[in-house]
């Protein structure tokens, strides 16, 4: 038994420094600068934009009520709060509305309220907002693409360099090769979602000024036969939503470096399998406008990235998509991707 | 019962010799065989020349050696362990550097050395610096690899060769694109290992002065086939002698009546196979009879005449 346990711990420890080895190759290729660097510039160019948006959006506001030195959005807040508050008690009374839609209503009002107490304008861009919104706004593409970036010559760039041949005449199995790669990309990819993160409030707050991380929102809407079902409505804080967001975020471009980890075991060179991976994420989105009523399309893994949209209780795109249904189908992506690579990579013949 | 037993015991003790032995190894890819039933093995301390043309079929069986391809049929084992069953303990006593040394070249020498060391077990920085100034490179190992000389990245490759301190050496092409000297130095820094660690080594060439000059024993592999597996002394050491007498034609017979040796005229020489040994005494018989002898002289075969003549014709099957 003990025997056993010294065993598996020296395995473990081999497997650490193998995955130490992949890590400082990825390192040493000055990847992750690179995604820094296009995370940085990309981000403070949105943070600018969204800030000029904002101030042309006031500046015309005052102009056209001229009579008004500043325009008055608290008096527009407490207008917007009675209406609901009356569509409440309403419902109340009718009992017409489903007793699901008051909480999610009674949180939107609490958010109109935070709005009031604070003094700040709804309209005012803040970090939280920026942050959430850009892991929105990327996740279908330019995330996944910085994805693809970090792994996409994972093994595949091993060939093209005919390195394989080194690493697969040691004293190591080639599943163990393989499991430490996969690990190092995995840990690459948190980083990389860490990193958007730090960068998105550094240059948000900076821009913006505001935090905003105490407002309160809603979250945890579900698609029930078609319908919103509001019933497990809870209320967050703007903090806790951006974990979550980017906790989901994490889980989507998991599956997306999974995927790019396959293809990348499957082709020879480095340009095919970023070619091949790009190619299927823009078919993503092409899909999703042109052919979302045929229903194979729900199971395409780039169509399934999104997850956060159920949550917010956004319309959705193709029926019979859920959170649920979303989560399980980048799951079996992700377990049909460690298969092949696995099956293929242990078996090939190595004839570079 | 015990006969059976004292048999395994051979083949134990043949075994333990045996560093690499390669049994009735074929290897098809796309319906074509491109290594057919090869039989050979290395002892240890041995140096074996895979010597053959373009696709004969060399690298093909390097890499199953080495285990980066699965022989169709046969079996490969190395210090007593097949490759195919036990991996890990055959490829701990192998070190490789398989058609050109093709290594991070982002990396410097040394961190290159120090990750495939992570891969092996127990490997001190000490073993590392050890390796390196054996193969010479200590002035540069910092550097870069993309900075390299092809010659430096040859050393270099043959230091994560030797880094786990392997019992077997496979060197596919070594001193392809390396200039004179560089051979040389090459050639001797493997010769020296064989003898003092005891390491064996199997390298494949095309270049027959290479394989004539560093090894112990040379197989001839064409279309997949060994056509001739021998020590390279008795290869080259041939017993053939020709003369140029001023009577070739009484030569001949004398060699025939006296010595009941066959032999032929071919030009202005006579030629015959005999041992060396009674040279002398022939020489003698000759003058007795007074034939003049201009010269006579052991007819030395190069490897590369034998090499050309086994593999003649060059059609690839």
């Amino acid at each position: 038994m003990k025997l056993f346990r010294s065993l598996s711990l020296k395995e473990v420890l081999n497997l650490l420094k193998l995955i130490e080895n992949e890590v400082t190759k990825i390192l040493l290729k000055k990847k992750l600068l690179l995604i820094s660097g296009i995370l940085l510039v990309l981000i403070s160019l949105f943070a600018y934009g969204e800030n000029y948006k904002y101030n042309n959006t006031v500046d015309r506001f005052t102009k056209s009520n001229s009579q008004t030195q500043s325009y008055d959005w608290q008096g527009l807040v407490k207008q917007q709060i009675s209406d609901l508050k009356d569509r409440l008690n309403r419902s109340d009374n009718t009992n017409f509305n489903k007793n699901s839609s008051k909480s999610s209503t009674g949180i939107e009002i609490e958010r109109l309220q935070y709005y009031l107490d604070n003094n700040i304008n709804p309209i005012t861009p803040n970090a939280a907002k920026f942050t959430i919104n850009f892991m929105n706004q990327s996740i279908f593409l330019f995330l996944p693409l910085l994805v693809i970036i970090l792994s996409g010559d994972i093994v595949s760039g091993e060939f093209s360099s005919k390195t394989i041949k080194l690493l697969l005449t040691r004293a190591v199995p080639r599943w163990k090769i393989l499991l430490s790669k996969y690990i190092a990309i995995i840990i690459m990819t948190t980083l990389m979602i860490v990193e958007t993160a730090v960068i998105c409030i550094m240059v948000s707050t900076i821009i913006f000024h505001t935090g905003g991380w105490f407002e309160p929102v809603a979250t945890g809407f579900k698609v029930v036969s078609e319908k919103l079902d509001a019933s497990n409505v809870i209320k967050i804080y703007q903090w806790q939503n951006a974990i979550l967001i980017y906790s989901l975020g994490w889980i989507s471009m998991i599956a997306v470096a999974s995927i790019s980890f396959m293809v990348s075991v499957l082709v020879r060179s480095t340009a095919t399998s970023i070619g091949v991976m790009m190619a299927s994420l823009i078919t993503g989105s092409f899909l999703q406008f042109f052919l979302s009523d045929w229903p194979l399309v729900k199971y395409y893994f780039a169509i399934n990235l999104n997850l956060s949209k159920y949550l917010k209780g956004s319309y959705e795109i193709i029926p019979g998509m859920s959170f649920n249904f979303s989560i399980i189908v980048l799951c079996v992506w992700i377990c049909l991707s460690l298969i092949v690579s696995f099956r293929v990579f242990t078996t090939q013949d190595v004839l570079v | 019962m015990s006969k059976v037993k004292v048999r395994q015991k051979e083949r134990i003790k043949l075994m333990k010799k045996n560093i690499l032995l390669v049994e009735n190894v074929t290897k098809v890819i796309n319906k074509k065989s491109i290594v057919k039933d090869l039989n050979f093995s290395i002892d240890e301390g041995e140096i074996l020349g895979f010597l053959g043309p373009n696709g004969a079929g060399k690298s093909t069986t390097l890499r199953m050696i080495v285990g980066l391809s699965k022989p169709t049929s046969g079996k490969i084992e190395i210090c007593g362990h097949s490759v195919t069953e036990n991996y890990i303990k055959s490829m701990s006593n192998v070190g490789c550097i398989i058609e050109g040394p093709d290594l991070y070249n982002y990396m410097s020498g040394i961190d290159n050395l120090k990750m495939f060391a992570a891969m092996s077990k127990d490997i001190s920085e000490k073993d590392i610096y050890d390796v390196v100034e054996l193969v010479g490179l200590k002035n540069r190992i910092k550097d870069k690899v993309r900075n390299y000389s092809l010659g430096m990245k040859q050393r270099l490759g043959l230091a994560q060769a030797l880094i786990n301190n392997p019992k077997l050496l496979i060197l596919d092409e070594p001193t392809n694109g390396l200039d004179p000297s560089g051979i040389n130095e090459f050639r001797n820094l493997v010769k020296n290992l064989a003898k003092e660690r005891n390491i064996s080594v199997l390298v494949s060439s095309h270049l027959m002065s290479e394989i004539e000059l560093m090894c112990d024993k040379v197989a001839i592999i064409k279309n997949g086939i060994i056509l001739k597996s021998a020590m390279v002394k008795d290869l080259l050491n041939t017993q053939e002698v020709f003369w140029i007498l001023n009577d070739n034609e009484k030569g001949r017979e004398i060699l025939k009546n006296h010595w009941k040796i066959d032999s032929k005229i071919v030009g202005e020489r006579l030629e015959s196979e005999i041992d060396l040994s009674v040279l002398g005494e022939i020489n003698n018989s000759f003058f007795k009879e007074g034939i003049m002898i201009k010269i006579v002289n052991n007819k030395n075969k190069t490897l590369e005449d034998l090499f050309l003549k086994l593999t003649e014709g060059n059609e690839i099957i």
